[in-house]
């Protein structure tokens, strides 16, 4: 019985506090977009990693760059899995600072 | 005389036949190649958003972006090769080669045509994809 009340205590003290889970904006400047769809396969490579969401696509002054918004939740992801998934397609990829672009 | 009338008359036919097998054979390279050109058109653009949206990664699918630049090359041997194969494929048979009955063109005709215009249709979509990629995707 001690040990039931325990347990629930545990239970109550989890659910009462707040999720911790927040979702975090990232940008990140891709390169060598030579074809049309490449910054959607991009896109779609980074959809492969859970949680991420993309805001918006801005082509970049130089041919073949670009720089995605990108939502996250930090407790499903975080930024290096997005990054890798797009080095894992062979675009170069790194984050951007909002200024940068 | 007869004799060497008919000898001369078969050894006609063989080279004729011979003739015709080449020619059929050429005419199935072209389709195959056209075939190849056509998928080939599809490398830089398609086929990296299929792979990668099935969750394939490799260093290649940018690699295969690259291929853009060569479009026009790729379209334009992959006409040439679906245009001769369009003219083989749909060349009318002569009257001769069927004058006994037995016609001198084996070629399956009707395969080769569904090939060459699928071959078209990839091409085709290959060409426009590009451009009707921002009404038809979004991120």
């Amino acid at each position: 019985m001690k040990s039931l009340h325990l347990a629930l205590a545990v239970v109550g003290t989890l659910a009462a506090s707040p999720a911790s889970a927040a979702e975090q904006r990232i940008n990140i400047g891709v390169g060598e977009l030579t074809c049309p769809t490449c910054s959607y396969t991009v896109a779609a490579a980074m959809r492969g990693v859970p949680s991420v969401e993309i805001i918006d696509f801005m082509e970049g002054e130089e041919f073949g760059t670009g720089t995605y918004i990108v939502a996250f939740d930090d407790e499903a992801a975080d930024q290096d899995m997005i990054v890798e998934a797009i080095r894992a397609t062979g675009y170069s990829a790194d984050i951007v600072e909002s200024g940068d672009f | 005389m007869i004799r060497t009338m008919t000898e001369t008359t078969s050894a006609d036919r063989q080279t004729a036949m011979d003739e015709t097998g080449a020619a059929d054979k050429k005419a199935w390279t072209t389709t195959w190649l056209g075939a190849l050109g056509a998928l080939a058109m599809t490398s830089c653009c398609i086929l990296p958003l299929v792979l990668v949206s099935f969750g394939v990664t490799g260093v290649f699918i940018a690699q295969l972006g690259v291929l853009y630049q060569y479009k026009w090359i790729t379209f334009a041997l992959s006409a040439a090769c679906i245009g001769y194969g369009f003219y083989k494929a749909y060349r009318p048979i002569p009257t001769e080669a069927c004058a006994d009955g037995t016609c001198a063109r084996p070629m399956n005709r009707k395969l080769m045509r569904s090939i060459l215009w699928i071959a078209t249709a990839i091409v085709t979509v290959a060409m426009i994809f590009p451009y009707l990629t921002p009404y038809l995707l979004s991120y």
